[in-house]
């Protein structure tokens, strides 16, 4: 009994904090620009691609993994520089239609170019449980709810306590007050969808191992980081990172205690009871209506 | 009556004329079929162009009506027998009600909010087909649907049901003009406009907003029992998200709040993945790739600049004719 729940929670966590991730990923862009980036699972998948392209031609995960960083990295550099900013960023729905193209671009690029067919990722935490009494844990449960500990924690560092960090959240509570400070507005999108970009790559290799790598790998779990996002409060890291573990421990009980058929439906239910009950999320202060 | 310009009646006289000749026209059936999807999705795009361009709602969930009223028709129909106009009345009257589930929470939030409770009703209702087995047959779809059947005049081939989904269209066009010109369409352009400042001269944001979302919903609804009708197969494969994004695009692109627009954007969302065929895999990408051009170079819509378009290639006709004018004295 102890043991049953003890795994659900596990489980919950761990598919907690990789929705955690993927919510900060879009967090981050919506509180820097006012979009909601449609395109970030899409770019997740992609990053899982291409780190498994390195890791097939290094055979090295390490190596895998660093390089896809920075490469991810600057993939968000370039879109973001030369697609995204043509986009008139007032208009909301203009810059919505842009990751909307943008997603169709990228998972149809990948049916090309990888075919429909999952790929498998190496393990990068070993797959055998632990076991202390009735408890099973698995060191890839606990592998990944630490990196994501460890992701959050640098991008709060890096928030409050560098001067980039700050300029970039004073460019996106007001542009134009961070523009007569003398921030470059401009260059503080740019570095926003650069992290996003990097946060899709981590969310990517601690997902791919569970998920395998295909093009539509995106779709399952991209729609529930907005979920995460909503729940736990558009607009700040740490809401996102409460909503994606509670969105995460929700379903894993759910789909645990009722049927596992409805697990994803539950995601979805609880997203707009929040949107109808405090659109702000569980943390969020007050609806801020930049749209 | 106003005055009628001579030249316009030729326009539509032609225009009718080649829209009644189309199953004469069109080569093989697998053209049809792509015609009687862009009429689908000229009724889909005017319903989503009533909440999104008029009303300033916007939605990307819309898949889910299509899928409400294509199942409700499929279901009555391969249960109880019912044929299709049966089917098609109690299939709007559902998915117009099951919008006010969605109608009623989105009038209190605005923005990403309301596109991502919108996002979320899309995929509830697309969970709901595939899991409810009971009801919806699941992923396995539902089969056998029969074509249109009137009693007295039984459907029996895609040519048939070209003219079906014609008259549908025109009707449905014809009552968005009336609509937008009446006082309900100034209410919903008002509402669209500035909605607080709606509320202060008198209009009743909440109803207005909630009427919207339900004709919007029976536009999809009527697309949808068409679909089922039509095509006689649905599966929970044709109302995902990005049939959802699929419809946006057909009106953004075409050219959002605008009559024309919705028209436009279905015939080119359809002609242009069939022209890139050669290309195989890549194709989609190019399509994307044209989107992306669209969004950020024509960001009203194709027919916004519609009008630049037919005057440029006006002055380019008219300049050489002007030019040969000139250079013949």
């Amino acid at each position: 009994m102890i043991g049953t729940i003890f795994n659900y929670l596990m489980n919950g966590l761990t598919m907690g904090a990789i929705y955690a991730l993927l919510a900060i990923g879009v967090t981050v862009v919506y509180k820097s620009m006012g979009m909601m980036n449609v395109a970030h699972a899409n770019t997740v998948m992609l990053s899982a691609f291409a780190t498994l392209m390195l890791y097939n031609a290094t055979n090295s995960l390490v190596i895998a993994c660093i390089v896809g960083i920075v490469v991810m990295g600057c993939f968000g550099f370039l879109l973001e520089r030369f697609i995204y900013r043509r986009v008139n960023y007032d208009s909301f729905t203009n810059l919505m239609l842009a990751t909307i193209g943008m997603q169709i671009i990228l998972v149809n690029a990948a049916r090309a170019i990888w075919g429909v067919d999952p790929y498998s990722f190496p393990q990068i935490f070993s797959i055998r449980p632990i076991t202390i009494g009735p408890i099973r844990i698995l060191p890839q449960s606990i592998g990944i709810i630490c990196v994501a500990a460890v992701v959050v924690i640098i991008l709060q560092c890096f928030y409050k306590f560098t001067k980039t960090g700050q300029s970039m959240t004073a460019a996106a509570t007001s542009p134009k007050a961070a523009m007569m400070l003398g921030i470059n507005v401009a260059k503080t999108r740019n570095l926003t969808f650069t992290i996003s970009a990097i946060l899709a790559c981590v969310s990517a290799i601690l997902i791919s191992p569970m998920y395998n790598v295909y093009p539509d790998m995106g779709a399952s779990v991209g729609t529930k980081g907005f979920c995460a996002a909503v729940i736990g409060g558009f607009g700040s890291i740490p809401a996102a990172l409460v909503g994606g573990l509670l969105l995460g421990i929700i379903e894993s009980l759910v789909s645990g205690v009722l049927s596992a058929a409805y697990r994803d439906i539950i995601a979805f239910v609880i997203m707009i009871l929040i949107l109808y009950l405090k659109p702000a999320g569980l943390l969020g202060k007050k609806v801020e209506q930049k749209f | 009556m106003s005055k009628v310009k001579t030249s316009s009646v030729i326009k539509l006289i032609i225009g009718a004329a080649i829209l009644l000749l189309v199953p004469v026209i069109v080569p093989n059936s697998y053209i049809m079929q792509l015609v009687l999807n862009i009429l689908v999705y000229v009724i889909l795009a005017m319903g989503l162009n009533l909440l999104t361009g008029f009303t300033g709602i916007l939605s990307l969930g819309h898949a889910a009506f299509f899928g409400i009223g294509a199942y409700a028709s499929g279901i009555l129909n391969t249960r109880l027998g019912w044929p299709f106009w049966a089917t098609l009345i109690i299939s709007v009257v559902i998915t117009a009600l099951l919008s006010l589930l969605l109608a009623f929470p989105a009038l209190r939030v605005k923005g990403t909010y309301l596109v991502l409770m919108t996002i979320g009703f899309g995929e509830v209702v697309r969970l709901l087909l595939v899991n409810w087995i009971a009801l919806t047959n699941g992923p396995n779809g539902i089969v056998g649907i029969s074509y249109p059947d009137f009693g007295f005049f039984k459907l029996t081939n895609m040519n048939q049901c070209y003219y079906l989904a014609l008259i549908f269209a025109v009707l449905l066009m014809l009552y968005l003009r009336v609509l937008m010109k009446s006082r309900v369409g100034r209410c919903l352009l008002a509402i669209r406009d500035d909605d607080r400042a709606a509320e202060l001269v008198g209009i009743d944001v909440s109803q207005y907003k909630l009427k919207a979302f339900m004709i919007s919903a029976a536009y999809c609804a009527i697309a949808g029992s068409l679909y089922a009708h039509v095509i006689r197969f649905i599966s929970p494969d044709s109302f995902r998200a990005d049939e959802s994004q699929l419809i946006l695009c057909c009106v953004i692109i075409g050219g959002i709040g605008t009559f024309k627009g919705p028209v436009i954007g279905a015939i080119l969302l359809t002609i242009i993945p069939e022209l890139f065929r050669s290309l195989a895999d890549f194709r989609m990408v190019l399509y994307g790739v044209i989107l992306m051009i669209v969004i950020i170079f024509f960001p009203g819509g194709v027919a916004r600049y519609w009008d630049l378009l037919v005057a440029k290639i006006k002055g380019l006709v008219t300049g050489s004719r002007a030019k040969k004018a000139g250079a013949g004295k």
